[in-house]
This record gives C-alpha cells, structure tokens and sequence, in this order.
C-alpha cells in the first residue's frame, strides 16, 4: 500500500508549512493536516504497543494516540517535557498525537524549493520526508506524515530512546 | 416547492425497492414448501412490479428488463398456468439476487448482464429446455457474478441509516426536554452559588442522563431476525448443493442486539450453520441406515440470559469424534502424540478451534473456505463474546454462542496496577477475592512454577497483571516487595477461569468503550479504551488474550490435583456463604447461590419513602433491606460507603444494606438450627470462632416487603388435594428448611433423612406421590442411585425427580441426566425450587430442564 502523501501546493504553488524544532532538526508539516497543537502530554501508557507510542490521551472525550517522533526518526530529543508539544494531526481519518520539541513559525514555501533528501538524511528513515527546504535560517526537513505514521504501526522499530 | 435533486430520487428509489425486496427471498422459499399460495405471489408480485415501474421511469432499463422477466414467471404462477417448483424458485431467487445486486450499484445497473437470468426465466414460461437453458444460466452469470462479488462485499459493511421506531424517538425527545429543563435549574442554582440544592439537580441529571442512555441504546437494538431471515436461504440452497435434506427451526427472531453486533454476527453465525450442515447432517441414506430420519434438523435459538444472548446451533447430525480430531491433530504436526494422549477428550474436541486444523476429510467448496473455526471464534471473542462446543458422537453438536447486548456501554470494574487503572468488563467477572498475608502461605501455592490459588476447594491458576502487561525482562518484580494482602479478579473467559492479581480494586463503572487508534490495534490483552469521570483514559482488559500472554492453557491442564479439588468440590454439603458484619461484633451469612451481585454504594444515595429504604440505580428503583428492622440485631454504624447485596426474589430484585464484607467461606452444615432462629433466621454456625447466623433472605424479604410474597408459583394441588411430595434430605437443618418453605407453599412434605427411606416411604403401599425433591450426596442411598430406582420401576415412570445440589458443575448435571434426573436445583434457592417444583406438577415429566439447569450452573461459576 502506498500509504504516503504528496505535498499538494495551492494556487500559487506554494504549501505551508508549521514548523518545530525536534532534537537538531527543523521539522515542517503540511499546515492543512495540523489539527490543533496543545500541551496535554499526560499519557496513559499503553502496554505491548509499538516503540514509538508514547501513550493514549483523552483528547474532549475521543482516545487518541501519541506518538513519539524521535526514535521514529532516528532523532535524539532531549528537551523536558515541560517544552514539548503535542501536535494532532488527521491521517486517514484518525487523529494522532506527534510528540515535537515546542512550536517554531507557519512558513509558506514554494513546492519548486523543495529538494529531495540529501545524503546525510538518507540513514534516518529517508522515505518519511517529502524533501527538504533551504532557508536563510536553516534547514527545514518536510515531514511526510502518512509514511512516518505508517512506520509507526510496526511493532519492532527500533531506534534510540 | 423545488424539485428534489435528482440523486435523491435515485437514493430514494433504491432504498424504496431494496425495502420491497427484503422479504421477497423468504416469500418465495414459503411459495415453494407451502404450494401456490396465491396470495403470497402477489406480494412478491407486487414488489417487483413497483421496482419495474420506477426502474422504467428513470431511466434503469437493465433493472426494469430483469424485474419485468421475474413478473412475468410471477404473473403465471398467480394465474395458476404454471405451478411453483424447485427449479423456479431457484431461478427466481437467484433474479431477485441479481436485482438486488444491480440496485446496490445502481449507477452501473444499465451496463450490467442480465441475459443469464432473463433466459432462465423465460426458459421457465417456455417450459420444454428448461434444464438446458439453466445449465446456460449458471455459466452464463457466472462470471458475470464474479465480477461483481465485490460490490455486494463493500455495500454489505456497516450501513449509515437505522429504522428507529416513532415510540423510541419520542421518549428520547422527551428526555431531551427533560435534560435541558435540568440544566436551566443547574444553571440558576449554580449561579445563586446555593450548594444546599445542587443534591437533587444532579439527582435529576443522573437519572436523566442514565435513561438517555437507555433510550438511545434501544435504538440501535435491532432484532436478530435481520440476520437469522437469510439462514434459511443459505439451508435451503447448500442441502441441495450437498444432495442433503435439513430443516431449520428458528426460534428467538426478536431477541434484540446492538446493530453493531447484528452486522459482525452474521458472518460467523453463517459459517457455524454451513459447518452444521455440511459435516454435521449425514447423507439421506447415511441417516436412515443409522435410523434417523433422512431430513435433518438444525435447530437455532437465541434467548436473553444473565444480561447476555445466546444463541445455540443443534444439528441432529454425525457429532464430532474425538479420536478423528486428535488424529488430524497429529497428522497436521499442530501436536505431539504424547500431548494428545493425555488430552481429554472435551480438550481435544476444542481442537477444532486451534488455528490449521481442519477435520474435514475432504476440502469442499462449502467449508474449506479457508475461514476455520479459529477465525470464527477469534471473530466472536473479539464482539466480548465466547463460544462452547457439546457433542455426542451419532446424536449431532451443539454450539453455544454467547454474546453481550451491547459493546458501546460496559459495566465495568476498575482495578489498579500502580498508578494506572485498567477496566475489567463486569461479564467477565466471575467474583473478588482478597488474600491476607497471613494466608498467603496456605493459600498460594506454586505448581510447575504456576502460581495457583486455592479456593473453595478448587485450584485457580493465578495470571500477574503486572506480568502478563510487561514485556519480557523489564519492570519491577513482585517477589522483590511482598505485597501485605493480595487483590484477586476471578475471570472466567469461554473454558478459561483463572484469577488475575492486581495491586487493588477500585469502583465499578458502566464505562464507554472507545476503539484504539491503529497502532494499537494489535496490542494483546486489550480490548479498547475508555475517558473516566477525571478525564484520564483507563484501557480496558481482553481477559481472553491475557491469559494467552501469561502462557496459561485452558483448565484441566493447568490444574494437575484437579482431583483433589474435585472431591471436595462434590462434598455437598459445604456450602459457599458470603460473610458479613453488622458493626463490630455480629456475624451473618447468607448463601453465595442466592446473590446475583454485590455494589458498594454511598450511604448518601439511600432515598428514604414511606419509612422504607430505596436505591435509585441503574434507572431502577431498587427496595433496600437493612437487618436491624427485622431481627435483633444492631441498628448498622453510620459509615460513609455501603455494600448492598442484590439478589431476586420473585422475579425482582432486592437489596440487602451490608455495612462490612468480610469474606466468601465454605460452610458445612452442621447448623444450629434452634439457639437464633427467628424469622429471617435461619440458624447458627461457628466459623474461626465467631458465631455467624445464616440469613434467610426469602423470609426476610416477607418480613420486609410483604408483596412481594404474591408473585411466587401458586402451588399446583393434585387431583383436589394438596400435591404430595416426597422429601429425601440428610441434613436436618436443610431438610427442615426445604421442608417448612415447601409446607408454607401449600404442599403436603414427607421428609426422609436419606435416599432408603425415601425409597421405603415410596415403596409403602398406601404412599402415593406426585413428585420428589432429593439431596444428592446421602448415606446408604444417594440421589443419584434412588432416582435410578425410581426410574427402574414402571408405576414410577411418570414421577418427577427434582435433585438439590449445593452447586451443580457441568458433570453433575451429565450424572443426573443419565440417571433420570429432571432437574437440578440450588438448595437454599426457594424461588427456583418453587417454580421447578409448579412446573413438574402442572405439565409432568418431559418438559425440558436444560434451562433452569444451566442457568443455575452458570450462576455457580
């Protein structure tokens, strides 16, 4: 199953993007799959699930999972919990949590300046970015949530803690 | 007035006609057993025409051409110039199949073939090739079918509307109003900031809200008859497929379900009939050889029981052989022949759901489908649901199928682990157990490095929560802090029993349950989620998986002194009491047989009416007794939380206020039945030093509510004079009990102290009889061996037997059967020894006892 998303840009070509910084990368997603950001971190922990679940949350009466994005990606995080946040996204019709390293800008970016992922990407789970966006500031690496969600359902992911 | 859309007069029209045609499968089968009922034919004639006309008008030409064939057949048979027969019913049922089909994806209804079945019908009216033209039909529409095999698939899943009767869609509107009323009353108190009345606002809520839930809940009850109307199709056509005759018998159409299980049922209830039919009924002449009749029976019930439904799958068919599934077993490499040889042979028919094992000797179309057993009971479990397997080589199989109502709401305990809290569903309850420290030792015991638990006698195996949820390796360990008391869950899942050790118990819930996100799906041990009162999501526990994350193996193996634990269990007159205490020093019991539940309660929720004492539960008003108003006892201390125990009488249930649970005891009858009695009172008996009065909750209930006296079984007299029964009972303090409940009923006792002089009393010449009631555990001549005898006589052939167990296990039941036995009873059960007894009297022997016997042992577990 191809379960990843295309980055589909507006009128004038364009895509925005929310971005967050999670350990030393500069992550962005496409604005139109954030549902809401919020701070409600207070897991209930679920046993035998997949590495990269943190927990479950009460999420105004729904039950919704939350994801860790950092072992997932094969990045280290090392911020308190106190900083993080919760990012809640919709994916094939189902909100999930994705745990990040605070809140940063929205950025519009034309899809034209996205660039495939270069080498020193390539070992961390490559095939979960769309690309990369070089901006003055930095390096923006475009999260493809579909296929990071995706490699979340395997059970035996491994990656650091 | 605008037009409406075009869409929605298509929408409108399919929905419309799909309507009409819903009953069209079943009208046909009934024109072919019952002739041409010409009335019949014009109903479905008159369906089909009106999906004709609309079809016609817009614009669906290919169903208008393949229902105008169909009404043509129709046509002819109503005007009697063709008579109804097996083979246009099959073709007319496989058209109106096809036109249903077309109508679920009407928008390619007009690019589909129809000419197979337009052939076949006219072929019909034609008469002479029919069978050719038949022939035609079926590799005609073939692949036409084949293609199309999805479509139906897809439509088949869960259907966005719901019927939902005008009666249920007012009271919820009335209730709305009820509930918006409440909150405008909430609302102004809250805002006066006058705590005084926040008590019956939130009183009113709660009740408000509670019958909300009800209402809505009733409507998504759909009946079964949704699922259990096309059986008889899926009958009809696979017997002549197989070249075999069956009958199926429905009974229990309008036992209602939550649609959501209505729609998951279908497919595993489906493969258990196929199942029945195709490896449980024999050939015609396989039958008759063996003496049955050549038509074979399946009979499907469906019934309420205990908050559940039942549903049983008989055939009268081969049975299942043991000794063939341990061999394929064997053959298929899933077990070595030492593990089948000490397999019994109830395990080794449970084989059957072992993923890979298939005993057919032959895959047919029909059930090597590559769905097996496994997948059907995996599909049931996964509805909170279990199935049970009987069989009797040469008399056929039945299955049982139990269900829960609902899934959306579950009454649930919440048990803690550490800090976290898990709900465990109240269906899967069998009871709490709580372990002191200082009976650990005596209690706990390690066999092959299984920890189990001794109770009542029994062995349970013992499943660590913590354990069986944390992967291997990490976490804490228990022998590390010995925990000062041990909090115990009795589950019971299908054939599974076992005690699931926790860290504490908390308070029961009814919960919602939310379905887990999809990478959690495959999470063992879990069957969903739940949000509490706080907030905080509490998952809930799979108490099936669970068991199979703790490696433990259904009973039997897992019990090796299983003996043991038998024997005692079968010394009948130990007798499982619940212990209480009323304030500091006073001791009661009242028998464990007779409770259907235990709640705790805030003392604050007793409402007081008319100098009676009532709880407002569940939507229901449940009358309280409290001991101190009817025998001498203590007034009960003021404590903040209470426990009732709830148990029935007369058909309603009643509560008795508690103020300390102290533990669940084997009693032995060795009762003073003469230093406490009083009414309410039935004895005395010493337990770890303290004097404990065995409570009579029938007569404390007449003290206390009167009324309720009414309701019971009127007794039945005999031919004018008052029915005689003959008594056969070894303990003096029950058969004084039995005796005096019985004689206040209006029936003439003779009490015998065992089963000789009952057989003496019998065998008097001037002693006639109209039944008799027996203990079964007795000196010199036990139950089991005078029932044998009275069985054994002919002028005693037509004398009911009703046999008192203290808690009758399966195998009790088998023995009682074989020895003539017609019914089993609890002894301190009034109510149902009544009703066993009435019934007996009024109908004779031969009315069927499985019910009442298997709802008490199901109430023993």
């Amino acid at each position: 199953m191809q379960s990843g998303t295309s980055l589909v840009p507006d009128a004038r070509g364009e895509v925005q993007l929310a971005t967050f910084p999670l350990g030393d990368l500069w992550l962005g997603i496409d604005i139109r799959r954030v549902h809401e950001i919020n701070r409600n971190l207070q897991v209930t922990r679920v046993p035998h699930a997949p590495r990269a679940v943190r927990g479950v949350i009460n999420l105004r009466g729904e039950v919704v999972t939350v994801l860790e994005l950092g072992p997932l990606l094969g990045v280290k995080s090392a911020v308190p919990s106190s900083v993080q946040r919760n990012v809640i996204v919709t994916w094939a019709g189902e909100q999930v949590g994705l745990v990040v390293d605070g809140i940063a800008d929205v950025l519009s970016v034309a899809v034209d300046d996205i660039a495939t992922v270069p080498e020193h990407l390539a070992g961390r789970e490559a095939n979960c970015f769309h690309g990369v966006h070089q901006f003055d500031g930095g390096l923006i690496t475009v999260l493809d949530v579909g296929q990071a969600l995706e490699l979340a359902t395997r059970p035996a992911l491994s990656g650091t803690h | 007035m605008s037009l409406p859309e075009p869409d929605e007069i298509v929408s409108s029209f399919v929905e419309e006609s799909l309507d009409h045609l819903s009953a069209v499968e079943q009208q046909l089968m009934d024109i072919e057993t019952h002739g041409g009922d010409i009335e019949l034919i014009n109903t479905v004639f008159r369906a089909v025409h009106s999906t004709k006309g609309t079809a016609g008008f817009l614009g669906f030409h290919k169903i208008g051409g393949l229902a105008h064939a169909i009404e043509h057949v129709l046509d002819l048979q109503r005007n009697q110039d063709l008579a109804p027969s097996t083979e246009s019913t099959t073709a007319l049922l496989a058209a109106t199949d096809r036109l249903r089909e077309l109508l679920r994806d009407i928008s390619h209804s007009n690019d589909a073939d129809i000419d197979g079945h337009v052939r076949a019908l006219e072929a019909l009216v034609e008469g002479p090739d029919f069978q050719a033209a038949a022939a035609h039909c079926e590799t005609d529409s073939a692949p036409a079918r084949g293609a199309s095999e999805p479509s139906p698939r897809a439509s088949a899943g869960p259907e966005t509307s719901l019927r939902v009767s005008l009666r249920t869609l007012d009271r919820l509107m009335s209730l709305a109003g009820e509930l918006v009323l409440s909150r405008n009353q909430l609302l102004q108190v809250v805002e006066q900031c006058e705590a005084v009345k926040l008590g019956p606002v939130s009183a009113r809520i709660d009740q408000v809200t509670s019958e909300l839930q009800e209402a809505i809940m009733q409507s998504r009850m759909q009946p079964l008859a949704n699922v259990f109307g096309k059986f008889s199709r899926v009958v009809r056509d696979l017997s002549s497929q197989l070249g075999k005759q069956c009958h199926l018998s429905v009974e229990g159409k309008d036992v209602e379900l939550d649609k959501t299980i209505i729609e998951a049922i279908g497919d595993p209830l489906t493969h258990l009939i196929r199942n029945a039919l195709d490896h449980g009924i024999e050939a015609p002449a396989v039958r008759t050889a063996k003496g049955k009749p050549a038509k074979g029976t399946i009979r499907l019930n469906a019934a309420h029981r205990a908050g559940q439904v039942c549903i049983s799958i008989c055939d009268d068919g081969a049975g299942i052989d043991a000794a063939r599934v341990k061999r394929k077993a064997l053959e298929q490499g899933v077990f070595s022949a030492e593990q089948l040889a000490a397999m019994s042979e109830r395990d080794a028919l449970r084989l059957i759901f072992h993923p890979g094992l298939s005993t057919a000797e032959k895959v047919s179309d029909v059930s090597g489908r590559g769905v097996g057993m496994d997948v059907v009971k995996t599909n049931i479990e996964r509805l909170g649901g279990s199935v049970e397997l009987e069989t009797q080589l040469g008399q056929g199989t039945k299955i049982l199928v139990t269900l829960p109502l609902t899934l959306a709401i579950v009454p649930s305990l919440l048990v803690r682990l550490g800090n976290e809290r898990f709900a465990v569903p109240q269906a899967a309850i069998g009871e709490l157990v709580r372990i002191r420290a200082t009976d650990m030792l005596s209690r706990v015991n390690r066999i092959q490095g299984a920890e189990v638990l001794r109770l009542r006698g029994d062995l349970l195996p013992l499943v660590r929560l913590r354990s069986a949820l944390e992967s291997a390796g990490a976490g804490t360990t228990d022998a590390a802090c010995p925990a000062p008391e041990l909090h115990i869950v009795v589950v019971v899942s299908g054939s599974l029993r076992y005690g699931l050790v926790v860290d504490g118990l908390l308070d029961s819930e009814e919960i919602v349950l939310k379905p887990l996100g999809r990478h959690l799906k495959d999470c063992p041990g879990l069957a969903g989620a739940t949000v509490l009162g706080d907030g905080c999501v509490a998952l809930i526990l799979d108490v099936g998986s669970l068991a199979a994350l703790a490696q433990m193996k259904p009973r039997a193996e897992a019990t090796s002194d299983h003996v043991e634990a038998h024997s005692r269990s079968q010394s009948d007159d130990a007798h499982s009491a619940l212990l209480f205490r009323n304030g500091s020093d006073e001791w009661f019991a009242v028998p464990m047989s007779l409770v259907c539940r235990v709640e705790r309660i805030g003392a604050e929720s007793i409402d007081h009416v008319g100098g009676k004492e009532l709880l407002q539960y569940r939507g229901r008003t449940l009358p309280l007794i409290s001991l101190h108003e009817h025998i001498r006892a203590k007034p009960r201390p003021h404590l903040p939380r209470l426990h009732v125990i709830v148990f029935e009488t007369g058909g309603r249930e009643v509560g008795l206020v508690v103020p300390e649970l102290v533990d669940i005891r084997h009693l032995d009858s060795d009762v003073d039945a003469t230093t406490f009695r009083e009414p309410g009172v039935a004895g005395s008996v010493v337990v770890d030093g303290h004097v404990v009065r065995l409570i009579n909750l029938f007569e404390l209930c007449e003290l206390s509510l009167p009324e309720y006296k009414e309701t019971l079984p009127a007794a039945v007299s005999a031919g004018g004079r008052a029915a005689r029964i003959l008594l056969a009972e070894d303990s003096a303090f029950f058969r004084k009990q039995v005796a005096a409940f019985l004689e206040s009923h209006g029936y003439d006792v003779v009490p015998c102290e065992d089963g000789s002089v009952a057989w003496e009393s019998l065998t008097a010449a001037a002693a006639s009889f109209d039944l008799v009631v027996t203990d079964i555990e007795m000196p010199r001549l036990n139950g089991f061996e005078l029932c044998r005898r009275i069985r054994d006589d002919a002028r005693w052939s037509s004398l009911p037997v009703i046999a008192l167990t203290s808690l009758a296990g399966q195998e009790d039941l088998d023995r009682g059967r074989e020895a003539g036995l017609d019914d089993h009873q609890v002894k301190m059960d009034r109510d149902r020894l009544l009703a066993s007894v009435a019934r007996f009297l009024s109908s004779g022997r031969g009315v069927p006892a499985a019910t009442t016997a298997r709802s008490t042992s199901a109430k023993a577990r």
